[in-house]
């Protein structure tokens, strides 16, 4: 084991209100590699009071303390932006050390991801000097002074997902500070790692006041007490449809409590099954479409909230494409690594639990009959038949119609649903239309108009990748519609989620 | 710290990311604290101005900036700021060796810039244009995009050399354009150090920030160079007059602004605080010897305490000519940039009094008998529309206008001023600062504060002030030119 697991000086503790605080119960919880069931660390299980304790100090330095109610934005802007070349200067390589053997993902993905991280948080550092209101004219004939103010919501909670431990952490935190809130971040029980370490850098540069960011790891229960404080105002989820309507759920019970003031604000990043369809007319590309297809089903072993789950192959192209998706795919299934992580052309996934769940929807679906697998379809035993990490055989299950299971539910695997051959576009529009999920979609295709078509046509798809896909840069912004959420993060809009306005109309004339 | 020795190299023009000897003129730059030569350059001729906007344009057009995410444009901006926090002291003496000015208020405006160049870095990121809404009855996809111009051309001035080519540069960078500045005469140096760290420091590609030192010769040559896309110009309302004139008779259509003059309007109501009023009303009309464009050169007390204010501040400059030295160290305030602004100042003051339009009550002549320092001096006037009230002397000069009752008499007085940059108001009277803020024309509107620049708001004249705006987001857009898409798909 790498002394970098060495570098968490405080195991068991967590980081609120600028101090590492030992879990109240002293319960603790083993951090499991995905590649060998090793036991990585151990770390705090937070209960119902320890989360109590940190939201009051995430309260407090909100209130009282000097990171609104002092700083200017430049102020803001400058601690975001030492925080960046903190971790870029210094602590990349550790912190990518850490996110690849907590997840399983080869170490260079991971130090991209680190990178990622940095750049988020420089990006959102430009924000924190231009929050503004607008101030409305003056019409001499009415004489009112009008005026808005916009101000940051309080104290945020923020929990993560495993799949992109401390990037999507990024995604929430950077703008909630650049705004002036507090933060609260709850990592996911199985990937606690990097926000630790995270946490450990801020404190001993002392990017932030105390209580600014603060780190709770935990697993429901913890995470149930942040989502019903009153004293939290928002909360950004990142998680699975069915955690996400649990939040929603116990953020409203807490609300119609008598004693509660506050209507949390909601921002829920959940899953999606995002179709990809490839078009006659791509042919010449052919070579793109079937990289992209592969990235966006395979890439972080398909745990990725709009992994490109579901193909739809027109059924000109059908035969040469499937063929030459088998054969690449081939490719990735003899060069897995059961052994060293970083030579693995697929990774593991996260744990047992959703190594089993992943296997069942295989097996149920083959022998159903519901598809049939044209390659892969099990898990990954090793070169040598020894392999007790989590690791699946790139999937894919062809001949499938809207009724299989693996068509209609998110499998969060390495697994592609490949859809019977299609004649006309319109058909995959009418049907993705009235589905459950709307977080992404793709098209590859070298028709201009076909393009714009399925661009105005899928409304409910929150993002498009036309000829590409996953690219998920950060001024552009991303979420879902119907159950893949609600709210959005990145771009420029996330902005207005982390803050309120108040409007001022005055009549200067006393 | 020896300024010859810093500047090395960066006292040639820098052009394509080379030292190259000007082909102009060889002059010293002095100092105006003693009159003693810092430093020889030599003024870029027609010639070397032509090669570094073809340098520019190049660039612009073929080189890897234009390639430039907005990301790495923002690394490149945050590096600037980081390179100039590292050598604020350095930037900070070299900015006083040719302007004299006092130490404290050098430094202060190295942290402007360095905090101006984080503030436009957080913009490189951003830029968008808007994508019309699709409707599905429609039959145009429609968007905007916001492009660079190209080469921008700048012309700076004495008064605040880095900043004000700051106020420029950020903006220009983050936006993709290239530039090529010609600083004043009088201080070429600051700006061609700040050539020096972002080339030395492997910033910016090269051909993106040229300097070329020189006097009105190269201005002009700059002004008419038909690659050269926008002119962004601070000065006189004289030069910048000439700039408009010859933009508009160059071969193409540039895109001018104008940061000119003032006669800013500073007003003390009767519920001011005197104490307080008084420090910043003089600061407001001394701050850098009164080279400032939106000095507050032009007071309006109200009757009820004109003659405790008008005391006040006349010991207030007192207090101020007491603590002046050579010493830039040291010193209350700094001398004027040379003697050709000294003659003016003094022919300003001379001529009020020998005409009988105004009165001095303290001041009124020179400091020393070496550098080029005026006394803090405050005037009464005594005649309607002296000269003194009307015209900029951009010297340590504060002109005291008759009591007034309301305040309705100087927003009156105010429509007559053939400047609008700037303007000030002492009150706490919530109707009196609607008012005034409502009718003054003035590009920035001070209350209860005088001279606080602050970059994320703009900063422009209106009237002979200038046109168009710095600072601010503003500004931005300022250097972007807008592209329409209309798209059908048959």
């Amino acid at each position: 084991m790498n002394s970098a697991l060495n570098i968490l000086k405080s195991p068991g503790t967590l980081y609120y209100g600028g101090k590492f605080v030992p879990v109240l119960s002293g319960k603790l919880h083993k951090v499991i590699s995905p590649a060998d069931q090793s036991v990585l660390a151990q770390v705090g299980e937070a209960g119902k009071d320890d989360m109590t304790n940190a939201i009051a100090e995430a309260r407090i330095a909100f209130d009282e303390g000097p990171w609104y109610n002092v700083y200017d934005g430049n102020q803001r802007r400058d601690a975001l932006l030492k925080l960046g070349a903190v971790v870029e200067d210094r602590y990349l390589k550790d912190l990518a050390y850490l996110e690849s053997v907590n997840t399983g993902k080869p170490y260079v993905v991971a130090e991209d991801e680190i990178k990622d991280c940095v750049n988020l948080f420089r990006h959102y550092a430009g924000y924190a000097d231009k929050v503004h209101g607008k101030h409305v004219s003056f019409q001499t004939n009415t004489a009112l002074d009008v005026y808005n103010i916009r101000e940051p919501l309080g104290v945020c909670g923020m929990i993560s997902s495993f799949n992109y431990p401390l990037n999507l952490v990024a995604w929430k935190i950077a703008p909630a500070l650049a705004a002036g809130n507090t933060v609260i971040v709850k990592p996911a029980p199985q990937t606690p790692l990097s926000a630790l370490f995270l946490a450990q850098i801020i404190n001993d540069h002392q990017i932030f006041p105390s209580g600014v960011f603060n780190v709770v790891t935990g697993g429901v229960e913890a995470g149930n007490t942040l989502v019903v404080d009153d004293r939290v105002d928002k909360i950004s989820f990142t998680g699975s449809v069915n955690g996400g309507k649990a939040v929603q759920n116990a953020a409203a019970n807490a609300t119609s409590s008598p004693n509660s003031s506050t209507f949390k604000h909601l921002t829920l990043e959940l899953g999606g099954k995002s179709p990809v369809v490839v078009m006659d007319d791509s042919v010449a590309n052919l070579d793109n479409t079937v990289y992209h297809v592969i990235q966006g089903i395979f890439a972080n072993a398909g745990q990725n909230c709009s992994a490109g789950s579901k193909l739809y192959v027109q059924k000109g192209i059908y035969p040469e494409f499937i063929s030459k998706l088998k054969e690449k795919t081939e490719e990735l299934v003899n060069t897995m690594d059961a052994v060293d992580i970083n030579k693995s052309s697929v990774m593991p996934v996260i744990d047992r639990n959703q190594y089993n769940k992943i296997l069942d929807y295989i097996n149920h679906s083959t022998s159903s009959g519901e598809t049939t697998c044209l390659i892969g379809g099990r898990a990954y035993s090793g070169k040598d038949g020894n392999c007790n990490g989590n690791f699946i055989e790139p999937t894919i299950l062809v001949n499938a119609d809207q009724s299989a299971k693996v068509a209609k539910e998110e499998i969060f695997g390495p697994v592609l649903t490949v859809m019977k051959p299609f004649e006309h576009l319109d058909e995959v529009i009418a049907i993705e239309s009235k589905l459950p999920f709307g977080l992404a979609a793709g098209i590859f295709s070298s028709n201009t108009k076909t393009i714009n078509h399925f661009v105005r046509k899928m409304r409910h798809s929150g993002t498009i990748w036309v000829n590409t896909y996953n690219y998920t840069p950060a001024n552009v912004t991303f979420g879902g519609f119907k159950n893949s959420g609600i709210g959005r993060e990145l771009g420029s809009e996330v902005m207005d989620s982390y803050t309120a306005p108040r409007s001022v109309i005055s009549d200067p004339s006393y | 710290m020896d300024i010859v020795s810093t500047l090395g190299n960066a006292t040639k023009l820098c052009i394509n990311g080379q030292w190259v000897t000007g082909g102009g003129q060889q002059r010293s730059i002095f100092s105006p604290v003693n009159e003693e030569a810092v430093v020889s350059v030599n003024d870029a001729s027609a010639q070397d101005v032509e090669n570094a906007v073809k340098a520019a344009h190049e660039a612009f057009a073929n080189g890897p900036w234009r390639k430039f995410t907005g990301k790495q444009r923002r690394d490149a901006l945050l590096k600037i700021a980081q390179v100039l926090e590292a050598n604020k002291e350095a930037m900070a003496q070299v900015e006083s060796s040719q302007t004299g000015k006092p130490l404290l208020y050098s430094r202060g405006e190295v942290d402007h810039v360095v905090e101006c160049f984080r503030y436009y870095a957080g913009f490189c990121d951003k830029l968008h244009g808007r994508h019309t809404n699709v409707d599905h009855d429609t039959e145009f996809t429609s968007y905007t995009v916001s492009e660079p111009l190209g080469v921008v051309g700048f012309i700076s001035s004495f008064n605040f050399p880095l900043m004000l080519t700051t106020w420029k540069l950020a903006p220009a960078l983050a936006t993709g354009n290239t530039v090529v500045l010609k600083p004043a005469p009088q201080t070429p140096l600051s700006s061609l150090f700040l050539a020096h760290l972002i080339y030395e420091n492997g910033i910016l590609p090269e051909g993106v920030f040229n300097v070329v030192p020189g006097a009105l010769e190269t201005g002009v040559a700059l002004v008419d160079s038909p690659l050269i896309e926008k002119i962004s110009f601070t000065g006189s309302v004289p030069g910048g007059k000439a700039v408009y004139k010859s933009g508009a008779a160059s071969q193409n259509f540039k895109h001018i602004t104008l940061e000119l003059g003032g006669k800013s309007p500073n007003v003390i109501m009767d519920d001011a605080d005197i104490p307080d009023a008084s420090l910043r009303t003089a600061i407001a009309g001394f701050f850098n010897s009164g080279q400032t464009c939106c000095a507050g050169t032009k007071l309006y007390i109200h009757e009820k305490v004109h003659e405790a204010f008008t005391q006040r501040i006349v010991a207030v400059a007192q207090g101020f000519t007491s603590k002046m030295t050579t010493d830039v160290a040291t010193s209350s305030l700094g001398p004027l940039i040379d003697k050709a602004q000294l003659d003016r100042v003094s022919g300003f003051v001379n001529r009020a009094v020998e005409s009988g339009e105004a009165e001095v009550l303290v001041g009124g002549e020179r400091w020393g008998d070496k550098g080029f320092y005026y006394k803090p001096t405050v005037l009464r006037e005594k005649v309607h529309k002296s000269e003194v009230a009307c015209q900029e002397i951009f010297g340590p000069v504060i002109t005291i206008m008759p009591p007034f009752s309301d305040i309705q008499e100087v927003i009156d007085a105010e429509k007559d001023n053939t400047f609008g940059l700037a303007s000030g108001i002492f009150t706490n009277n919530a109707r009196v600062i609607h008012k005034y803020s409502t009718e003054i024309r003035a590009g920035t509107v001070w209350v209860n504060t005088y001279n606080t620049l602050l970059p994320h708001m703009p900063f422009g004249g209106f009237k002979n002030s200038g046109i168009g705006r710095e600072l601010g987001h503003e500004a931005i857009n300022e250097y972007l030119i807008v592209k329409s898409v209309i798209s059908r798909f048959p």
